[in-house]
């Protein structure tokens, strides 16, 4: 027999530099939590027909802006959702309600992902929402200051992003100079994928899966619906299972039609009909 | 700014000392509730109100004598110990003034109690006052001990099965969010073999190559890969799944008060 060489096939690089973005999240601000999930299905009915209805000429309504409007809402009810932790037992509750959610963006030809952060969804109408959103994933990156400044601190050596993010999960100001979001959101709509179980990198972090067609009970018959699995992963130090659980409870409630409720306010000329109002009661 | 509330350091002493090391790993099961929704009617019939839980802990303790490996604890040095008393510990939410907080109740030989006895201490868990309940009375004024207090005892109890056993005796753990329509849970790696329990619905399902609506529920087991592998943690989920769906009949009806204790004990050998 020939003795012969066996050939290894590989090749070596480094991870590439505006991936950092999310690692240093994962890593540092994600580090020490304590992920737990929920799963629950959703029924679309209503948020369809409320896309289906939009005024003709008018912006298109994401699934994901309705997600973060009613997200914002359910976050008034539940301090404790928007609460973070601070070394020695101190905790931190922030009181405007941002919306956070992931972007896929391209730097060349690498994909990255970036955090898009909205304020105030909870006040905001679906229309405004979903133009932001379509800001976030269109718009050139210089445009927005808060892509714009992760891309910046991507090119920064280690020690310096390690030394602001530290002191970020430390000191509140510094924190809600950079990044103020109360939750997390990472939608995998437009994928095949049934569900998603993202990393905890905020005390309510949501997954969100594919809105498709399945066979359900409605009133004691197969019916088929859009249904949408919504995983939320909490931070156990911070929630535990059952406030967690009425938190989606509410998610899901204004998610399958509640919402209508907080539509029409909206549209009120008068400061104190806006719903931030009735939070701040 | 705040502190986190003195009564939730009960739940995160155990996830941070008790569940530190642990290598979680998920198994999920759809669990056919029909057999168990008819018992529960059954036993409706004749004035006892049994719940869900009641009939998985059950399940889940007779599962539990023919999978040692589920109810085995790791020491250091990599040596381990099996508990040979099967108890059932579960979570129960009470407030303490405005704060909800997680206890952690436990029922001895839930295996050869009936479904009707175990229902009934459930309740008293949920709804007794906090000094009636020995184990729950113990763990409010535990954690309001100093930290380094509290450390000490769960380490002692990490490492000396007589001191964990006088605290807490539990061999699984199960959680369940019912109550709150959600779909599945995955609850943290407190315990060997910890279950997460989604509501009953009812759902579409296939029986028979046609579709059928069947009350269903989704398990969620998560368990400690260090000392139980997939295999045998498949076969532990499906022996509780025949149970619930119903297997438990054959061990219900041995529950006549003269002859339970003699065929439970042949049953164990």
């Amino acid at each position: 027999m020939p003795k012969s060489k066996k050939r290894f096939n590989f090749s070596l690089s480094s991870l590439p530099r505006p991936r950092w973005n999310v690692l240093d999240m994962i890593h540092i601000v994600g580090h020490g939590a304590i992920p737990t999930y929920i799963f629950c299905d959703i029924d679309m009915t209503w948020a369809e027909d409320l896309r289906a209805n939009s005024a003709y000429g008018g912006p298109k309504i994401s699934y994901t802006a309705i997600l973060l409007k009613a997200i914002g809402i359910a976050q008034r009810a539940h301090p404790d959702s928007r609460t973070s932790i601070l070394p020695f037992g101190r905790t931190l509750t922030l009181n405007d309600i941002v919306a956070g959610f992931t972007v896929e963006r391209f730097i060349g030809d690498q994909p990255a992902v970036f955090f898009g952060a909205i304020e105030r969804p909870d006040i905001k109408s679906v229309e405004e929402l979903s133009t932001e959103l379509r800001q976030y994933a269109e718009c050139d990156m210089q445009d927005l200051l808060q892509l714009e400044r992760q891309h910046m601190l991507n090119g920064m050596p280690a020690f310096i992003r390690r030394a602001i993010l530290w002191v970020g999960i430390r000191v509140p100001r510094v924190r809600l100079a950079y990044l103020g979001a109360t939750f997390g959101l990472s939608s995998m709509g437009k994928s095949i994928t049934t569900a998603i179980i993202p990393p905890c990198l905020s005390t309510s972090t949501f997954g969100i899966g594919l809105v498709g067609e399945r066979p359900v009970v409605k009133n004691g018959a197969v019916e088929i619906r859009p249904m949408m699995t919504v995983t939320l992963n909490f931070d156990h130090r911070l929630i535990d299972g059952a406030p967690a659980a009425r938190f989606m409870a509410d998610v899901k409630r204004l998610m399958e039609g509640e919402l209508a409720n907080y539509m029409p306010v909206d549209l009120a000329e008068d400061e104190s009909l806006l719903p931030s109002a009735l939070a701040r009661t | 700014m705040s502190s986190l509330p003195r009564p939730r350091w009960n739940v995160l002493d155990m996830i941070h000392i008790v569940g530190k090391q642990s290598i979680p790993t998920y198994l999920f099961c759809d669990v056919d509730m029909t057999w168990a929704e008819e018992l529960r009617g059954r036993l409706k019939g004749v004035g006892q109100k049994v719940t869900v839980t009641a009939i998985l802990l059950k399940a889940i303790a007779i599962a539990q004598r023919a999978h040692p490996e589920s109810r085995t604890s790791l020491l250091p040095f990599g040596k381990t110990v099996t508990f040979h008393d099967i108890v059932a510990g579960f979570t129960v939410e009470r407030y303490i003034g405005e704060q909800p907080a997680v206890f952690f109740g436990a029922i001895d030989n839930p295996d050869t109690k009936s479904v009707e006895e175990i229902s009934s201490e459930l309740k008293r868990y949920g709804e007794a006052d906090m000094h009636q309940i020995e184990q729950l009375d113990r763990q409010h004024k535990f954690n309001s001990m100093p930290w380094w207090f509290r450390r000490m005892i769960l380490w002692a109890g990490l490492n000396f099965p007589k001191v964990r056993l006088t605290y807490m005796g539990a061999t699984f753990g199960l959680s369940s969010l019912g109550k709150w329509g959600m779909t599945g849970l995955i609850p943290p790696c407190v315990s060997t073999s910890t279950f997460g329990i989604g509501s009953v619905e009812p759902r579409p399902v296939a029986r028979d190559g046609k579709v059928e609506i069947r009350p269903m529920m989704t398990i969620i087991l998560n368990f400690d890969h260090r000392l139980i592998d997939g295999g045998p943690a498949a076969r532990f989920m499906a022996d509780v799944k025949r149970l619930v769906e119903g297997d438990l009949e054959n061990y219900i009806q041995i529950d006549v008060p003269e002859t339970k204790v003699s065929l439970d004990q042949a049953l164990l050998s």
